[in-house]
């Protein structure tokens, strides 16, 4: 690595640490641990929440995918995330907000029943763990990558690097470093955009080239018999269910706009969020579009974006857009601890162990933040390993998306959802996906299918079981009245 | 089960977002502004953030009308 791009890593490994560091001294109870003392304005959070979405897949698998399919890549950032986006800002953020909760899944016990809000945590909380470890990995990948640095090292200085600011400053850490990392992924994403196509020999050269050769590759929507995005799983699963379930469900996401100083901040910050994630494809999906124009030497398309780091940026830029790679990895896991620690500390302790010590939660959240990143650092030098099986366990959680996403809507809207019916929907609605996914059948078509499926049992169950009473209902359901 | 899709023409599916955004453009006026802003630290114009949404409908409309 070039001594300049090798300061600028050092450079930014000390201020992202000492920054973190500072803001614990403002740490004193669970609140301020879990909800930043529900201090943060909206463009921290709209930034923050760029930063926990961007991820290990999103930056490599994106441009991978940019130069394997085009921009129909693209349409995880618009179609698939912008609706959703909108309705978490005018709806379901309020509506969390008004019913004063720390999480999802506490909103889930509050609107069904208890064994509900254990389910989902359990769900979230192993997923994420499997998440992190798999952040962990990549980042010491690109650390071997770029600077020779053994595996075990990479997740060892990473993991200390994150867990010094993250388990010290809660999530007002988390939230400012994550925005300092999306202002340096979005400089880099805009370094290689203007030396992309300056090489490629400007704009009109550089889309001429790309359509010549690839004539579907600036279409958004590609043929309903594509066997990877078929137009109408595109808009049916993807952005009927899978991306409103995420930007309505992620713990992750939604815990900043959580720790808002007001509900307008936590209405705006998703809303500014979503302005930055239309322009999100310029880092991600771009970069495989110009490995395709500048024809790259590459063995597999995901070699698309460390190709054009290493070819088209000079030393100096070369490292800022290794920290940028870094950075997205970096604010996955601190928002996937702190969050995974929350649901630990209070949606499965809290509801397992009865009369809970509040004072405790604190100490308890910053041990649980420590366990589970030490957990995340133990699985990830076996995730080349296991492969498989990480694949196999993220096609089981997105079985649990469609009956998610059907418990949050009905229960906002509707005060036909009850608890019972709640727990119903949940346990069959997951073994329903887990047939249809034996069947063969697309992932997309699954979540749509389990999703309708859910609505009706979800609203049909409404007649026969017993209802809240109107009072509980009343911060639990929207009304704009 | 869902072969019969295969046949839909793609033009279908970059019309089909432009009419999905018009709608949503269109409910975001059905939330009242008084609780759209509702403790926003001022009442300013531009804390509105039904119009947020409209600008950034504008730019979706804008990508899938060019990638077509």
């Amino acid at each position: 690595m070039h001594p300049l791009d090798l300061s600028i890593v050092v450079a930014y490994l000390v201020t992202i640490t000492v920054v973190g560091f500072r803001l614990s001294k403002r740490v004193h109870d669970s609140r301020d641990y879990f909800l930043a003392g529900r201090s943060l304005t909206w463009w921290v959070i709209g930034l923050s929440i760029i930063g926990t979405n961007v991820s290990a897949n999103g930056y490599v698998g994106a441009a991978g995918g940019a130069y394997k399919n085009g921009i129909a890549q693209a349409n995880f950032e618009w179609i698939g995330a912008i609706p959703a986006m909108i309705l978490a800002s005018l709806v379901f953020i309020p509506l969390y907000w008004r019913s004063g909760v720390y999480s999802i899944p506490e909103y889930l016990g509050l609107r069904y029943n208890q064994p509900v809000r254990l389910i989902s945590a359990t769900i979230a909380s192993v997923f994420a763990v499997f998440a992190i470890g798999v952040s962990l990995w990549a980042i010491a990948l690109t650390l071997q990558t770029y600077m020779d640095w053994p595996i075990w090292v990479g997740i060892v200085v990473t993991g200390t690097v994150v867990g010094l600011y993250s388990i010290s400053g809660g999530l007002a850490a988390v939230a400012f470093t994550d925005a300092f990392q999306v202002v340096i992924m979005f400089l880099g994403g805009i370094v290689i955009v203007a030396i992309g196509i300056s090489n490629a020999g400007g704009a009109d050269d550089f889309a001429r080239t790309l359509m010549g050769e690839n004539p579907t590759h600036l279409q958004a929507y590609l043929p309903a018999d594509h066997p990877e995005f078929p137009w109408p799983g595109v808009l049916l699963g993807l952005a009927v269910v899978l991306s409103p379930a995420y930007w309505v469900g992620s713990q992750a996401i939604l815990q900043r706009t959580l720790g808002a100083r007001t509900q307008w901040d936590a209405s705006a910050s998703m809303m500014f969020a979503a302005f930055a994630k239309t322009l999100v494809p310029l880092l991600i999906v771009f970069p495989g579009l110009l490995a395709l124009v500048l024809h790259a030497d590459i063995e597999y398309p995901d070699m698309a974006l460390p190709w054009v780091v290493k070819n088209v940026l000079p030393p100096g830029l070369s490292g800022l857009m290794f920290i940028a790679i870094i950075a997205a990895l970096q604010s996955s896991i601190d928002s996937g601890i702190n969050s995974t620690a929350l649901m630990v500390t209070r949606d499965i302790r809290g509801v397992l162990v009865k009369n809970t010590d509040p004072e405790s939660e604190l100490r308890i959240g910053r041990w649980m933040t420590l366990v589970i990143l030490l957990g995340g650092m133990a699985f990830a030098p076996y995730i080349g390993d296991l492969g498989g099986i990480y694949f196999l366990i993220q096609t089981l959680l997105s079985l649990f998306q469609g009956p998610m996403l059907a418990l949050l809507l009905l229960g906002a809207f509707s005060s036909r959802a009850t608890p019972v019916g709640g727990l119903i929907t949940l346990v069959t609605g997951v073994a329903f996906a887990a047939i249809l996914m034996a069947m063969d059948l697309n992932m997309l078509y699954v979540a749509f299918i389990t999703f309708c499926y859910s609505l009706v049992v979800l609203y049909g169950s409404g007649f026969f079981t017993q209802p809240l009473d109107s009072e509980a209902l009343k911060k639990l359901v929207y009304r704009h009245v | 089960m869902f072969e019969w899709l295969n046949e839909l023409p793609v033009a279908w599916a970059n019309n089909i977002t432009v009419v999905l955004f018009v709608l949503i453009a269109a409910a975001c006026f059905a939330i009242p502004r008084s609780s759209v802003i509702a403790d926003a630290p001022t009442k300013a114009r531009w804390r509105d953030l039904r119009w947020w949404a409209v600008a950034l409908i504008a730019v979706q409309l804008g990508i899938y009308v060019l990638f077509r």
